[in-house]
């Protein structure tokens, strides 16, 4: 039997030909996604580590009706999916995934899952539903699906420009009104927290007013990257941890919130 | 060059207020009139500025000409004005500039925000779009999460507590709780300020400003007509102004304003003053930590010891050096948003020309200060104002 281990904020396990990845809370036993997790943001969090390892997936087959295929090829730069691939992505119904060149996958689950309070997964899960509903009109800001797109590489996959020095998010013109070069480098993952607070629902943005309740709050960092940028990011998964300054986080891609439809996904916290 | 006079000042009282755009604007536009000493009448107007951020949407385009075809000033030249909550600040820049560059003799600056005629959804959503709204916000942050960040950071940084943002929000309630025009007229302890519902960590209720209905309208006049409306003006000694980057991460440090900074010291420089001289300051106090920080961009305390300054009690009325927000600040004034800026300058000039309430009065005032900052600090006004014209 595989070991499990951490991965930005999930549990892992693989060998050569098999990678699994699950969420690491559960119900009764059974695995469910935290509250901004699904499978994509598994499969994304899954394809890093792969690449980490220095493996190329020559093709891979994906389920398209549970993975968000534009944002995962965005965030992991795979260019290309086929129907039959060397490698298939498989979503299990236990908040678990997998890839693997085999067809018939056993699922194997962690066994030092947290306990996610069932009442609040319940009405986490629709909060997403009402608020994902195209009937549902944000009172957010407004930010169009092209002004998305157009920052979603920079955003999931932290790249910065360079002018000088590393710039982040990416900027138009420099201070002598020269076009600054397209984002390049990919700033660490690591982070460190400078500064911190927790929002009251009431305090909270109003894209995030059908779940901030549920969550009783929301938490924001200030954080700065070994490359001398800074950002300010949601915590994901803070349910039995508070930040402190100085402490390490790590930068994850998870849901941020929903708007006209559609999930829109960003980079987090996940503090170490 | 010509010099700038306030002539008359007005504004609603802040709060809850019972009338809509129109009725508000054209409530403090009258006030401001009656204020003025002697043969004013509104068709000697060539300009009106109008500071709003258009709060709600419900008038987004051609603010101006709405409000001041309801107000007497029909056919001059308007604009609305907007930076966010400095909105009205740089409408009176504005109104200033263009006596100074001769176009205009007598000139309107003024601000309106109505805020509480909306849903809450509806008040985080306009109260969180002057920020960066595709980085910061999908952060999660409205403007308490952005000015708590600058708190705890400050808080890291120097010698200071939440306690002492507890003497700030104490401090100005007790000046605000005589000012008739203040949305919040109620003395709190140091206890019950402690003890606030947490808004956003660390900054409790009683750290942040109300959202408030309200309208304020100065009359400034060139030199050379000064003596047709009144034998005692107040002189717009200067005017500094300045910008910032608008997301914190993009700054160098968010434990402080660089654009108060900056702006601070052009108003000064104008002026020939310095800190030392002003005897009262409206500073932009949407929180507690924001008054802090401005007190220390203001030169009124060294760096890092903005929190000393307020554990002293130094910006109480009639006690240090300088008055720091003699009308209770935003923090018990109130703050709608675009009205603020030109809000100040009505306390300062009844304050320098001694009419507000007698209890509350800053004795042997000459020089008096606005602050007025948009957002966390992407963009400030500084004004100087002064009983003599050549202070």
């Amino acid at each position: 039997m595989l070991e499990f281990s951490n991965w930005q904020g999930y549990k892992v396990s693989f060998n050569s030909e098999n990678f699994h990845i699950c969420s690491p809370w559960q119900i009764k036993n059974s695995p469910v996604f935290g509250p901004d997790s699904d499978y994509t943001t598994l499969a994304i969090s899954l394809l890093n580590l792969i690449n980490s390892k220095n493996i190329e997936l020559d093709s891979i087959c994906i389920d398209e009706s549970k993975v968000d295929v534009e944002v995962l090829k965005v965030a992991t730069g795979i260019k290309e999916l086929s129907k039959e691939g060397h490698w298939n992505l498989v979503c299990h119904d236990s908040a678990s995934l997998s890839i693997s060149k085999s067809n018939s996958i056993d699922v194997i689950l962690p066994t030092d899952l947290m306990d996610f309070d069932s009442e609040k997964y319940k009405q986490i899960n629709a909060a997403w539903e009402k608020e994902t509903s195209m009937e549902n009109v944000s009172q957010g800001a407004y930010i169009s699906s092209q002004q998305y797109t157009e920052s979603l590489n920079s955003r999931l996959n932290l790249l910065a420009q360079f002018d000088d020095k590393t710039i982040w998010p990416p900027r138009q013109l420099n201070d002598e009104g020269s076009v600054i070069d397209n984002p390049k480098i990919r700033l660490s993952s690591t982070c460190q927290i400078e500064s911190w607070t927790k929002l009251s629902a009431a305090g909270a943005p109003s894209e995030f007013s059908i779940r901030a309740p549920i969550l009783d709050g929301i938490s924001t960092v200030y954080v700065s990257f070994e490359e001398g940028t800074y950002g300010v990011f949601l915590l994901t998964d803070d349910q039995n941890i508070q930040p402190v300054i100085g402490m390490k986080g790590e930068i994850v891609v998870r849901r941020i919130y929903s708007q006209e439809g559609q999930i829109r996904y960003g980079t987090k916290v996940q503090l170490n | 060059m010509v010099d700038v006079a306030i002539i008359g000042a007005g504004q609603t009282k802040y709060g809850n207020h019972a009338s809509g755009l129109k009725g508000m604007w054209a409530e403090a536009a009258k006030n401001a009139f009656e204020s003025v000493d002697q043969n004013f009448h509104p068709s000697r107007i060539d300009e009106a500025f109008i500071g709003s951020v258009a709060f709600g949407g419900s008038q987004l385009g051609n603010t101006a000409a709405l409000l001041t075809e309801h107000s007497a000033m029909k056919g001059i030249s308007v604009r609305r004005v907007e930076n966010a909550c400095a909105s009205s600040g740089f409408a009176l820049r504005d109104a200033w500039m263009a006596i100074k560059s001769g176009q205009a003799d007598v000139v309107v600056a003024g601000g309106i925000e109505k805020m509480n005629d909306l849903t809450p959804e509806r008040k985080r959503f306009w109260l969180g779009v002057s920020g960066d709204t595709e980085w910061e916000r999908l952060a999660g942050l409205t403007f308490p999460g952005t000015y708590a960040l600058m708190a705890r950071r400050y808080f890291h940084e120097f010698d200071s507590t939440h306690d002492d943002l507890v003497n700030i929000s104490v401090k100005n309630h007790m000046h605000g709780f005589e000012n008739k025009a203040a949305h919040l007229r109620k003395e709190v302890s140091f206890e019950k300020a402690k003890s606030g519902f947490m808004v956003a960590d660390p900054l409790t209720l009683y750290d942040c400003c109300p959202t408030s209905d309200g309208a304020s309208c100065v009359v400034l006049a060139a030199d050379h007509v000064v003596k047709e409306f009144t034998d005692d003006p107040l002189w717009l000694l200067s005017s500094g102004a300045a910008s910032d980057n608008l997301a914190l991460h993009d700054r160098p440090s968010i434990t402080q304003l660089l654009a108060t900074q900056k702006a601070s010291r052009s108003a000064y420089s104008m002026a020939g003053l310095s800190p030392s001289d002003i005897d009262l300051a409206e500073v932009h106090d949407c929180f507690t930590i924001a008054e802090l920080l401005a007190t220390e961009d203001l030169g009124f305390a060294g760096r890092g010891e903005g929190g000393k300054f307020a554990r002293q009690g130094l910006g109480r009325r009639n006690e240090g050096d300088v008055c720091i927000n003699p009308s209770g600040g935003l923090k018990s004034k109130g703050h709608p948003l675009g009205a603020t800026g030109t809000g100040q300058a009505v306390e300062v000039f009844k304050q320098l020309k001694g009419t507000v309430e007698p209890s509350r009065l800053v004795r042997d005032a000459e020089i008096g200060m606005t602050h007025n900052v948009g957002g966390s600090g992407a963009t400030c006004a500084v004004h100087i104002f002064g009983r003599e014209r050549n202070a």
